[in-house]
């Protein structure tokens, strides 16, 4: 949209006025027309020069300090609160500070959660008492699982929050770093296609094989095909075990235990089909 | 009659420590039954007198100067004329070097020091009295001579190839042949001992802790690099020698989350020597330290 376009659009919204309060006008904010948002970018614009004067690794002069604050105002309400947070959060983890200052600014450009997603990720992929992964293994995931997530950002940090808990913590899987966080990778690749995440599927899925009297799977078998059920939506899990339970009750004419986990996992296989075409 | 003409003059080592087997021969004369033979020192005692058969004669002298004269003994027993006095010079033995000997002399110039001694041995010459030995450099320019009395020589010499050479000495100025050894004279550097750097784990902090012995001699320079996550240069952090009561530098010490080189080297004199000591490690941040400074985010944005 060019800058015509742009006030057209403007002078064209329904201008709603609030009784704002005495101390500061912009408390409530008017209704933007369709595609648009209003922006305190003096606030943001403001504060990211603060920022930038106060922060000593960002020592640079007020002529380049001024573009990458407007930069940063571009962002919107809470732009200037992104890039620092994500600035200090990179800075305090050894990025070089020109690298630091680029993805802050993507990232004040980006949600709340996004930021949140990022930081809360890699901080599960990067730490010594979580999975302890290398740094370029835990930046490119975080990364991929934030900044270039399609999905809800503050799903999938909660999934894989969830699920690193849950594979390290010693009263549950009790894994080591390494399968804990290919699993937790493999894992939420599904978590879109799950309302509340894949997290609480997985650990249904996961401690019925694992506990069942007469499954009773091993950790890498349990893995093994929760993974592949869940793969198929949020249905799979349920349409896998009611499947199982029915052939452990011998109202079907197989005994094998292979034979009952594949008949399972067949019918699981059928939770996620295309949709009829429409005529 | 001819007067006899000594035609040869031949030199044996005697087993007398102090004489020399002297071989002389002259050119026959006809008509000669026997040949008389006398010996003299240059002051003109006659120390010897020979009566000979043939044209050869051997005997024992010790060394030094003298003069020998022949005449002719007829079977009738006339003596002929005296040949002219002949100068006899009767030198020191030459040091009998083995060739097959060729193994250097070799040593090292210890660490700090500008030269090596390199102690010389030679086969014991018993008409000697002295030895003149010379020290060469690899052109052949002479280094440096000394006489000793003994067969064999201390000498401080500078890293370098050398060839050498005895020349036996005898009294009055006698002195034999000069005899080159096989045997090259090699004074290498000394390597510096390597730096030895151990890494162990505080056992307190858990933070590794690099240990040293330093040299005496040496003094340790410490170098730190450091590369951020993601930059593409590496900066240096530190190249400082270290106090010369240092022996230990603990990882933990402040530093910020990245790579790091740690480069341990030692010098002697300012210059770097032996095998420097290198570490690469990664340092993670730990969750205090990511946040760092987030507590204060609304202050630092100015609200």
């Amino acid at each position: 949209m060019n800058l015509r376009s742009h006030l057209v659009a403007l002078a064209l919204a329904p201008w709603i006025v609030w009784a704002a309060p005495e101390t500061d006008k912009r408390v409530e904010k008017p209704k933007a027309p369709e595609g648009f948002q209003f922006c305190n970018s003096g606030k943001e614009f403001r504060q990211a020069v603060v920022f930038f004067q106060k922060e000593p690794d960002l020592s640079l002069p007020d002529e380049k300090i001024t573009p990458l604050a407007l930069e940063i105002a571009k962002g919107c309400d809470g732009a200037a609160l992104r890039f620092a947070k994500t600035f200090l959060f990179l800075k305090n983890s050894g990025v070089d500070v020109p690298k630091a200052i680029h993805l802050s600014m993507v990232f004040s450009k980006l949600s709340d959660d996004s930021v949140s997603a990022f930081v809360e990720i890699y901080k599960r992929l990067l730490l010594e008492n979580h999975l302890n992964l290398d740094f370029s293994t835990a930046y490119k995931v975080s990364l991929e699982l934030s900044r270039d997530y399609k999905g809800d950002p503050k799903k999938i940090r909660d999934d894989f929050m969830d699920l690193v808990k849950f594979c390290l913590s010693e009263k549950d899987m009790a894994l080591d770093y390494k399968t804990c966080a290919q699993l937790t990778l493999s894992l939420t690749q599904h978590t879109e296609l799950y309302p509340k995440g894949v997290a609480p599927e997985f650990k249904k899925l996961y401690l019925f094989l694992r506990n069942h009297k007469s499954t009773g799977l091993a950790i890498n078998e349990s893995i093994k095909i929760s993974e592949k059920v869940l793969a198929y939506g949020p249905l799979a899990p349920d349409n896998f075990i009611e499947t199982l339970k029915l052939a452990l009750s011998k109202k079907l004419n197989i005994s094998g235990r292979d034979e009952i986990l594949g008949l399972a996992l067949k019918v699981s296989e059928l939770s996620l089909q295309p949709a009829p075409e429409k005529l | 009659m001819k007067k006899p003409i000594v035609l040869a003059l031949f030199l044996a080592l005697s087993a007398n420590a102090a004489q020399r087997s002297v071989e002389i021969q002259w050119e026959e004369t006809p008509g000669a039954d026997q040949y008389r033979v006398e010996v003299r020192t240059p002051g003109g005692e006659v120390i010897k007198k020979f009566t000979s058969k043939g044209a050869l004669l051997q005997f024992k002298a010790p060394i030094g100067r003298f003069e020998l004269r022949a005449s002719v003994l007829t079977k009738d027993g006339r003596q002929g004329e005296w040949s002219e006095w002949t100068p006899l010079e009767i030198p020191p033995k030459e040091v009998a070097f083995s060739a097959d000997e060729t193994t250097p002399v070799s040593t090292q110039v210890p660490l700090g020091k500008d030269k090596a001694t390199v102690k010389l041995t030679w086969p014991k010459e018993e008409t000697a009295t002295r030895y003149l030995v010379k020290v060469y450099k690899p052109q052949g320019e002479l280094l440096g001579q000394k006489t000793v009395s003994v067969n064999e020589l201390a000498l401080s010499l500078p890293a370098g190839e050398y060839t050498y050479s005895v020349t036996s000495l005898g009294p009055k100025g006698f002195q034999s042949t000069e005899a080159r050894s096989h045997q090259p004279i090699q004074v290498g550097e000394a390597p510096p001992p390597d730096l030895k750097v151990t890494e162990r784990i505080d056992e307190g902090t858990g933070a590794t802790v690099l240990e040293w012995t330093p040299h005496k001699l040496m003094a340790i320079r410490q170098r730190i690099e450091y590369q951020a996550f993601l930059a593409e240069d590496w900066r240096e952090l530190r190249n400082d020698l270290l106090p010369s009561d240092q022996t230990s530098w603990s990882v933990a010490d402040g530093l910020r989350p990245g790579h790091y080189k740690i480069i341990m080297s030692q010098e002697l004199e300012g210059k770097p020597v032996g095998k420097s000591f290198e570490k690469q490690f990664t340092l993670k941040p730990n969750e205090k330290s990511l946040d760092n400074n987030l507590q204060n985010l609304n202050a630092l944005l100015g609200e």
